[in-house]
Parts: C-alpha cells; structure tokens; sequence
C-alpha cells in the first residue's frame, strides 16, 4: 500500500469494497492483533490497498471473545474471503463469513454477522490496521493524523478536544475506534507534555511482578 | 473430614479437597434450614417456618432485609458510643488497609512482620494480609503465613492484623476477604479459597455461571458467621474499574446477595507510586491502571473508566457516576483506600535468593541491595493511603463492624488530621454511613469539623487542604437496569474554599426542609490539581484530573473521601 494509491475513506460514514470476518477465538488483544497483521500482509501481496482490518468483542459461543473483520479496495470478495480462509494454515480459524457465506460452526455466525455490520457502517470496532498507519509512528503532532490517515478525529479519553499542536507519541502502535461512523483515535496526557494514545503496547497483566 | 458438600450445589461440585480440615463440622453444612441452596420448595413446613424466622430476623443472607437502606441495615439511628479519651464524634477512628501481600504472593516480596512493623510505624491501627488466590496459596500459603500473623499480633500490639486473601471473584477482578481472627481463621479461608476461588477453580471467564460462583461463595461466607466458625467475614471489591471486568450487574448482585458480607469497593486502588515519573519511578499509570477493554469487559464502560482521576478508580472519582448510582439507589456501598503492597518504590531489599515460589508457595526472606528500586509502585501500608473507621473500641470486632456500617473516610497522604462529620435533623443525628428518618419539613443540617494535618506527612511535606464539596444526589429507588452506571439527580452542591486555614476548621451547610430522601458525602483536596468532571462543570466544575500517565508524583494531588450518609422522610 502507498500513500499515492490510497482513496481515502474519512468521514464517509461506509466503507467500500468487500468485507469479510473470521473467528480465532482470540482471548486476548495481542492474538486478535497476530492475526490482523498476519492478514495485511497476505492481502497486500495479493495487490489489496486501504486494508481496513478491525476487532470487535462479540458474545457468541461459549463466552465473550475478539473477532476480526477486513476489508480491502483492489481485491474481489471472494478473493478477500479466500485469503481468509487461508489464514487457517496459520491461525485456528473457526469461521469465516463472507457474502452470503458462512463456514464454522453456526453458533458463531451472529457474533461475525454483527461484526461485519459495524465494520462497514464504522460504528463501533476497534480499528488494528488502516490507511496511513504506516506513516504515523515515532512522534508526531495531532494535526498530522488526521491529515496523513484515515482517522478522523483525535480526542482526550476523557472527551476533551485535544490542541493541535500537541505532539502524540505514537509509540507506533495506534488502535483508534469507530464511533458512529468516524474513526477516532483516544489519548491521554503523557509525561513530557505530550499525549499518548490511549491503548498501550504492553499493558501491566494481572498479578505482575511490577518490580 | 470427607463430607460431602451439600451446600455446594453449583456448577463445580468436584474441587480438589486436599483432605483439609473443613472450617464447619457436617451438622452445619448439613442444615438445608441454613444451606441457600436449598429452594424453600424443598422444606417440610417446620423447616421452613425455622427458616423463616431466621430470615425475618435478619440472620439469613438471602433474605429481604438488608437490601437497602429503607430496609434499616445500615447505621440506623445515631447510636454515638460512649465519649472517652481520642474519641471523634464518638468513635475512635481507626486507620487500616485491606488489600497487602506478601511473600506468600507470586508478585510479593516481604514478610508479614516487614508490613505490620512499617503499617505500626506510619500509623496504622488495622490491616489486612491479603495475599493472591492460587493453587500454591491455597494447598500452602493460607496455612503457613497463619503463624507469621499470629506472631506479628504479639510482637506488633499497636496495630490489629487480620488474615485474609485476594479472592479472585470469579468472572470478576479481585477482591478482599477477611474473617475476625479465631480457631477457624485459616480453615474457613482455606476451604472459601478451595471452593470459591476464580483461578483455583477455573471460575474466571466473564460467562453467567461463574457469577453465580462468586455469589456461592459470598454465601459460604455468610454462612460460616451465621454457623459461628468464624466470628465475621468481610469482602470489598478491589481496583474495580481497572480492566472493566466488574460489570454493574455484578457489584449489585454482590451487595445485593449478602448485604453484611459485601460491603464496598476501593475507592482509590494501590500502585499509587506506579505514576511518578522515570527514571525516578516506574513511570506508569497511577494505580497501575493502563489497561484497555477486553473481551471480558462490560462493553457499556467508556474508555475514561480504565484511568484514574486524582488517584482514584473512575466509579468512585465520577460524581454521578456508578458509586452514586448505588447510593442513589439507597444501596449501602462504601469506598475504602489501601496500599495494595505488593514490592515497595525506592526500597533496598529484593526477593530472597534461591526462591521457588511454585514448589514453596512462598519467597525467601527480603535481602539487602544497595540500589534503591524505583521500579516497584507501591508504598508500605500507612504511608500515602489511610482508611480510617469509626470503631466503638480497638477490637478486630469494632473495626469490622465500623466497616459494615460505612463509617469510614479516606485520605491521601495524610491530607487531613481528623474528620467529624453529621447530618442533623432537629434533635437526631447521624455519622457517617447512617440513615436518617424524619418528618418531612424538618431542616436537615450537615455540620462538619475538621483538624487540619499538624504534622508532615511520609513525604516530609504539611499537607495543605485548599478546598471541601458537598456533594448531594437524590434518591430515585431501585433500577430498572442492573448495568445502569450512572446517576442524573448528584452534583456538587456547594464548595468551601479554605486555603490557607489551619487547626479547627467548623463548617456547617444547610441542606433545606426535608423533602425527597436524598444523600450526601464529601469530597476535598489541596488543590493542586483539578479539571471538570466527567458529567460536565454543571455537576463537577473542580473536581480531580485525569491521571497523567508516567508522571503522576502522588504528593502532588492529595484527596480525601467520605462515605456518604442518607436523610429520608419518615413514612
């Protein structure tokens, strides 16, 4: 993907071309993250551009878990889907849902079905990879996100505008958020002056040893 | 004793017994009169009419009573205990901690001994040993770290140790379980832990039947007093909003399961040197909370509630938040503040050479380093965080009682010097945590006195309070919606401003003739650090800021809390 194929998608409120999920039953951020980077790179070499890969928390199954969503400009439905699909020599894919196609197990068809309806309407989902990701690492100011990718709107977790100028350390790993049909990136006030997004590369687990 | 668990009908009926001692003998568990998992349907008409009247007298968990305040379990009327010498409106206010581990923990470090020393040293009255929930804990730790408390209650007279545990509430967070001190101590710990445990049990994902592990096992507790195994037995939950996994159906359905056993949640969670700055600290979030939402999380929580605001966890810093939507209820909740000591900022010991913790269940002794450790996040017990209760004498009892009568307040880093506070309605009066009744018209008064800090505090700093709130909310009753988090009816009522003042400070605030019930609680700071509240400046123009991550010097934004009490018109 190059910054001069990209057709942006921001504040368009849909996202175009095919979308498809799959389920890993992925636990934890950091699995539901595996994969979407596993899958970016799979559909880039096949010629996909502007891959939008999301997570979203669904109920179905035996308990709450992470799945994935993608979609991608360049590529064909079915081809999106075949990649999906592939992705199980990798993963343990337990579903895949596509257009009027579902492979898995049929309890967790509403959790992937729900999910694709978020992702294409941008309201709610938790956004790993998107167009201009790449270009947004190290440090760089609030005005830059939203002019070199497609988030929309940079916001304190609190709700709170946040200046433009202020410098967001990106620690190069951002997850902004689909709210109502924007993509929003949340920070926080960081040491320094600075703010940092608000999801962190490497959380404190339970029961570390903080030491 | 090999009896089978009748009481323990729920969904993990084969735990791994170990061949313990069970804290109750088999004519107990063996009572359906007594066992709630007995259905009503199931007992001939003498048992039930036994039941019955155990219910009506209030002794049996599940029952109506004690749901709320209507129904007269909390502090009812002001009943001050008699005036002696320290006493503050009544009481002695005692200082203490419920959430601190030790080497019997997997993240600990210290002895018990090297928590009571220093919790004694800074001042502390009462604290609870609550070391981690594990296989090793419980086959191990519950049983050797027994002897360790009982040693420090002698070598350490000045202060009341309890033994207790992090429970790992299943399809929860942790929380604090404690019993009084007594022959069944460690039994009744021991088997709660065997059965009640999330990841002994494997009760930890967020699904439907492991929250009615959690409720089981807050029953067993409750059962246990009742039996008299145990004298009495608290739980608070702890860090409550810190990954988002306490769901608000959960935190009601604790209280509303066993209203004597599951009394409050921490107010302000531990780790509260995890946010000062690198190289000098460990240059976190404040209380350690940088987590996002998981699977496991209730979805309806914002991303603000991951944070800490002033060093407090969102449910309790948001005025109109979840903790008022609980007291705007007339749901008896109360907030407390501990150490959450797991491994000391800027110590000089580590953990014992040559320890193996999964074969011991404990660490080796501390040893000495030279090099202070500003990685570590915590502060000793009694050093930056105090919960402090109104006990009618210095007994284990008293401060149990105290706590489950939501006669608590809390500070940071010793910002006050003392609090009396009352809610006065003609001649009646109530303390914190109580609820009072009069006619309606009557003028109900808040009348405050407070001794500013006369002496510095562990930072070697006088702590200046600059400001208090009232903060008032009406009650609406009982919610529809058991997830509801949030409360429209509490604000801010009135602020006083009292920088610079110091020794006595009186205040005293007109709440009007008695209407509608409503509550009130309190609220200060020195100031230094303040931002509009989460509901806007129309409910919280000043109130604490959002936590700045890896910068956060703890000294630098000091709060104190009360617990709220209620002014209901007679019926």
């Amino acid at each position: 993907m190059t910054q001069q194929t990209s057709v942006s998608t921001a504040g368009s409120g849909i996202v175009p071309g095919p979308v498809a999920a799959l389920d890993v039953l992925a636990g934890t951020l950091s699995d539901v993250d595996a994969v979407a980077h596993y899958l970016v790179r799979s559909l880039q070499s096949q010629g996909a551009f502007d891959v939008v890969i999301a997570s979203h928390v669904v109920q179905s199954g035996h308990s709450p878990h992470q799945v994935v969503t993608v979609s991608a400009l360049g590529l064909a439905q079915l081809e999106v889907e075949t990649a999906l699909r592939q992705a199980g020599a990798d993963f343990d894919v337990s579903a895949v849902l596509g257009v009027g196609d579902f492979d898995g197990p049929s309890e967790l068809r509403d959790g992937l079905e729900g999910a694709v309806v978020a992702h294409r309407s941008r309201t709610a989902g938790r956004v790993v990879v998107f167009p201009g990701d790449h270009v947004l690492l190290g440090t760089v100011s609030v005005a830059d996100v939203t002019l070199w990718s497609d988030i929309d709107r940079v916001e304190m977790v609190t709700g709170e505008a946040v200046d433009a100028g202020i410098p967001l350390v990106t620690r190069d790993f951002l997850r902004p958020r689909w709210d109502a049909g924007e993509l929003v990136l949340h920070v926080q006030p960081a040491a320094g002056g600075f703010v940092v997004p608000f999801e962190t590369p490497y959380p404190t687990p339970c029961c570390a040893d903080h030491g | 004793m090999s009896h089978g668990h009748s009481h323990d009908g729920h969904i993990h009926t084969d735990h791994a017994h170990d061949g313990h001692d069970h804290a109750h003998d088999a004519r107990d568990v063996n009572d359906p009169v007594l066992d709630l998992h007995v259905e009503d349907s199931s007992l001939s008409p003498m048992q039930l009419g036994r039941r019955n009247f155990l219910r009506a007298a209030g002794l049996l968990g599940a029952g109506a009573a004690g749901l709320s305040i209507f129904s007269g379990t909390a502090a009812a009327a002001a009943a001050p205990a008699p005036s002696g010498r320290g006493r503050i409106g009544g009481y002695q206010w005692l200082s203490g901690d419920h959430h601190i581990h030790t080497q019997y923990s997997p993240d600990g470090q210290y002895r018990v001994i090297d928590h009571v020393q220093h919790a004694n040293a800074f001042g502390l009255d009462w604290m609870v040993i609550t070391d981690h929930g594990s296989a090793q804990h419980a086959k191990i730790g519950v049983e050797k770290v027994n002897p360790d408390i009982v040693d420090a209650r002698s070598a350490v007279p000045g202060t009341l140790v309890f033994q207790g545990l992090e429970w790992n509430i299943p399809a929860a967070e942790h929380g604090t379980v404690f019993v009084h001190p007594g022959r069944n101590e460690v039994a009744v710990l021991k088997a709660f832990e065997n059965n009640y445990d999330g990841v002994v049990t494997g009760t930890t994902a967020s699904t439907a039947a492991n929250e009615a592990v959690a409720i089981s096992g807050l029953q067993f507790l409750s059962l246990a007093v009742q039996n008299r195994d145990v004298k009495d037995a608290l739980m608070f939950a702890n860090h409550p909003a810190r990954k988002g996994i306490d769901s608000p159906h959960e935190i009601r359905g604790w209280r509303d399961a066993e209203p004597s056993i599951a009394v409050g949640f921490e107010g302000a969670p531990g780790h509260q040197a995890a946010g000062i700055a690198a190289p000098t600290g460990p240059g976190a979030g404040r209380g350690f909370y940088d987590n996002s939402p998981s699977a496991a999380s209730f979805a309806g929580y914002p991303l603000a509630s991951y944070r800490t605001y002033g060093g407090f966890d969102w449910m309790t810093s948001t005025v109109g938040g979840l903790w008022d939507s609980l007291l705007a209820e007339g749901k008896p909740w109360w907030i407390t503040a501990n150490s959450d000591s797991h491994q000391i900022w800027a110590d000089t010991s580590v953990r014992g050479a040559g320890s193996d913790f999964a074969t011991n269940g404990f660490y080796n002794d501390p040893e000495h380093t030279t090099a202070p450790v500003l990685a570590n996040g915590d502060f000793w017990p009694g050093y930056y965080s105090r919960t402090h209760v109104g006990a009618e004498d210095f007994s284990y009892a008293a401060v149990m009682k105290g706590l489950r009568a939501g006669r608590v307040w809390v500070d940071h880093g010793r910002l006050l010097g003392s609090l009396d506070v009352r809610l006065r309605a003609g001649e009646q009066e109530v303390p914190l945590g109580g609820v009072l009744t009069a006619r309606r018209g009557t003028p109900v008064r808040l009348v405050i006195r407070i001794e500013t800090a006369t002496l510095p505090n562990w930072s070697q700093v006088l702590p200046a309070l600059a400001k208090v709130d009232v903060i008032r909310g009406k009650v609406t009753g009982p919610v529809s919606d058991r997830d509801a988090f949030g409360t429209t009816d509490t604000a801010v009522v009135s602020t006083f401003d009292v920088t610079g003042r110091t020794g006595v400070i009186d205040l005293s605030y007109s709440l009007g003739p008695l209407d509608d019930g409503f509550y009130v609680r309190l609220r200060g700071s020195d100031g230094k650090r303040l931002a509009v509240g989460l509901n806007g400046s129309a409910v919280d123009p000043a109130g604490p800021a959002l936590d700045v991550l890896g910068d956060a010097d703890p000294w630098q934004d000091l709060w104190f809390y009360t617990n709220p009490m209620w002014a209901l018109p007679r019926r």
